[in-house]
């Protein structure tokens, strides 16, 4: 079935729609990568971001059907993998407080010392990811996306059918959010830079 | 512009979202604010945070199993994809596509009697029957894109050592080969310039010989003792501006990615550049005198990120009007800026002085020289019917020695050269052009660098530290820039 590799998605598409499961599969291969580095930056959690990227591509296998073979492919994913995050993030009991109800919040702390390329290191990193996964959902979508896939606001704006503006709303205030999160931790990476000239 | 709408336009600045009226704004704003400056500092920290976190992952290997057994599964509340009206409807409007759909269908069904049994492969026939399929297109997709952009030559410049000729047309596939950088294996008087077409059929860099005299501002044309060029069969071999002393090699070409933030290495061996890439911003290194890109380390890619906020920093206080606009500050703290139709220049501690009026356009951008002792104004055309400036301009910091250098300009790109004796600027339209002056800033000429318009890049021109060279990014399409290395030898000035 190695030449299901050569085949275009929306033949893959064709395929599936007349009964090809190892072309759906050809599909999931395909694409299980972006579905699944989209959930998990979502969730921030293997065992969720693994349910979650079932979710999406059963969602997609009952709407295949639907799919427009002239236009491309990968949007078109990501339009349905981004409704059935946001359906899933919205019923998701909230582990924490929204940070946008939250007035006085605490920045996250990183310890001291680390390797010499800081942001690089494994604890902020994984303090940025805390923070990104503790976002009210509709700030996290446009910002994984941005940086996830290094989409343009006015391509987020299309996949999440929203107007740009409110998509360049949404960016400033959750950048603004973890922004003030992580204060302490850019203060402290400045400070290094700094004094490595 | 107040901090608060100032803020909100840093987020999408560092993300380049801004239009050039809005990130004209911002500049006007950010030189007299350093809390603004700041922010612009920790917006791009943060980007960097967010980039290096969100980062692709690789998906546990049972995903795959999981979701296949669930589509596998019966369930009421499961059922298998259907095939929409949409779906038909978009498939039967293409022929060749309802073709592919019918002998999948028609191969399934063959497979479902039995043929598979003799070791007929369905999908390998299938697959015959697509991949010819899809060699016509890519055939037609390739002979069709040349035929409508005319660029079967224009942007490969294959720089080889004089004497290797080569007969090969380029393709669509050589221009991929293009994003390899071009090698200057010899001086440029022993360039061999490969596939450059002529002015005729290339959009590309110009072999124009059209120059000006800037003396008392007039315009001439000419044709000065050009050398005679051997007689070219099939244009496999056009020397560049070779009698101008003036060359163009292509150092980097990608569709996907359009550098940006140029600067050179202190050296002078390296351009290094800024692209967009999967994992955020992204800055490469490429040698001028050949070999591949190679990633830029965290420093020097902080150099290039930091350009423009580094540009306000330090500035003494000199009251900018909110409403001025192209706004530039020199090295030595003095400013210029647009107001109304007039430039103006301001030093610290001094009133504010018109140098031009009537420059009756808003594409107008203001540069100081190296050592702030000249204002290059490029100003663009004014509105139909009226009289303008438009042209490129050089005064004194008090008005003094106003001069036209050229009569075209208004593009947004203007560079002095760390010599001090040229200015790379950009018109209107986007063609781009190198104004030559004397020792004495009184005589010298203009020459044209690419023959037509087309888009240039932020920040997308830097001189060598010697001033001989030129990195531009250009193209004659938005998707087509890549990044050009010009050349200056003595007989081009």
């Amino acid at each position: 079935m190695e030449l299901l590799e050569h085949l275009t998605d929306a033949e893959l598409v064709a395929l599936v729609v007349g009964g090809n499961k190892e072309a759906f599969a050809e599909l999931v291969k395909r694409y299980q990568r972006q579905v699944y580095s989209l959930a998990y930056r979502l969730v921030n959690n293997q065992e969720d971001a693994l349910d979650l990227s079932q979710d999406i591509f059963l969602k997609l296998y009952q709407n295949l059907g639907k799919y427009d073979p002239q236009r491309p492919f990968s949007p078109w994913l990501y339009r349905l993998a981004c409704n059935v995050c946001y359906t899933s993030l919205r019923r998701r009991p909230q582990e924490a407080l929204p940070l946008d109800k939250v007035i006085e919040f605490t920045p996250l702390v990183p310890l001291d010392g680390g390797p010499e390329d800081y942001y690089e290191s494994r604890e902020v990193q994984e303090l940025v990811r805390r923070a990104i996964a503790e976002l009210p959902e509709n700030y996290r979508v446009p910002i994984v996306l941005r940086y996830l896939e290094n989409l343009t606001y006015q391509q987020i704006a299309d996949i999440m059918e929203l107007p740009l503006s409110t998509i360049e709303t949404r960016l400033y205030r959750g950048k603004a959010l973890l922004q003030k999160r992580l204060s302490l931790v850019l203060e402290r990476g400045a400070r290094r830079e700094l004094s490595r000239g | 512009m107040n901090c608060q709408e100032a803020r909100q336009l840093i987020t999408r600045f560092v993300d380049e979202e801004l239009n050039a009226p809005q990130e004209q704004g911002l500049y006007v704003h950010l030189s007299g604010c350093p809390y603004c400056r700041h922010e612009v500092f920790l917006a791009r920290e943060t980007n960097k945070l967010l980039a290096l976190a969100c980062t692709h992952v690789e998906p546990p290997a049972e995903l795959l199993g999981r979701v296949m057994q669930a589509v596998g599964a019966p369930s009421k509340n499961f059922a298998p994809p259907r095939l929409g009206r949409r779906f038909w409807q978009k498939w039967q409007r293409s022929r060749k596509n309802f073709s592919a759909i019918v002998a999948a269908g028609f191969l399934f069904l063959a497979a479902s009697l039995g043929l598979a049994l003799n070791g007929y492969d369905p999908v390998r026939a299938l697959m015959g029957r697509v991949e010819a399929f899809d060699r016509d297109n890519q055939v037609a997709l390739r002979n069709g894109a040349e035929a409508e952009s005319g660029l079967q030559s224009s942007l490969v410049i294959n720089v080889k050592s004089g004497g290797e000729k080569s007969s090969n047309k380029s393709t669509t596939e050589d221009r991929r080969g293009a994003t390899k950088p071009g090698s200057l294996t010899k001086k440029p008087e022993s360039l061999v310039f490969e596939n450059v077409p002529s002015k005729k059929d290339n959009p590309g860099f110009s072999s124009d010989r059209s120059y000006q005299d800037i003396g008392a501002g007039q315009e001439h044309m000419g044709s000065p003792t050009p050398q005679e060029q051997p007689p070219q069969a099939d244009r496999q071999l056009v020397p560049l501006e070779v009698d101008r002393g003036v060359y163009a090699v292509l150092l980097v070409l990608d569709d996907k990615e359009i550098p940006s933030h140029l600067a050179w290495s202190p050296d002078g061996k390296e351009i290094w550049y800024l692209v967009h890439g999967s994992g955020g911003q992204e800055g490469f290194s490429i040698p001028v005198g050949g070999g591949d890109k190679t990633p830029l380390s965290r420093t020097q890619l902080a150099v290039l990120q930091g350009v423009d906020v580094q540009t306000f920093s330090g500035k003494p206080s000199i009251d900018v009007p909110k409403e001025a606009e192209a706004v530039a500050w020199s090295e030595q703290g003095r400013v210029a800026y647009l107001l109304g139709d007039q430039v103006f220049t301001a030093a610290p501690g001094g009133g504010k002085v018109a140098v031009l009026s009537g420059v009756k356009s808003s594409k107008v951008s203001l540069a100081w020289s190296p050592d702030s002792d000249l204002l290059a104004v490029n100003a663009g055309p004014p509105p139909a019917g009226e009289e303008g400036r438009e042209g490129l301009w050089i005064v004194g910091p008090g008005g003094e020695n106003l001069r036209r250098l050229s009569k075209t300009g208004g593009g947004s790109d203007l560079l002095w050269a760390p010599d001090k004796q040229k200015i790379a600027f950009s018109d209107a339209s986007g063609t781009y052009y190198v104004a030559f002056l004397g020792q004495d800033t009184r005589s010298g000429r203009v020459v044209r660098i690419t023959s037509v318009g087309g888009y240039g890049s932020r920040e997308g021109l830097a001189w060598s530290p010697d001033g001989q060279s030129l990195a531009l990014v250009w193209g004659e399409k938005a998707n087509e820039r890549g990044l050009w290395l010009v050349k200056f030898e003595s007989t081009a000035y």
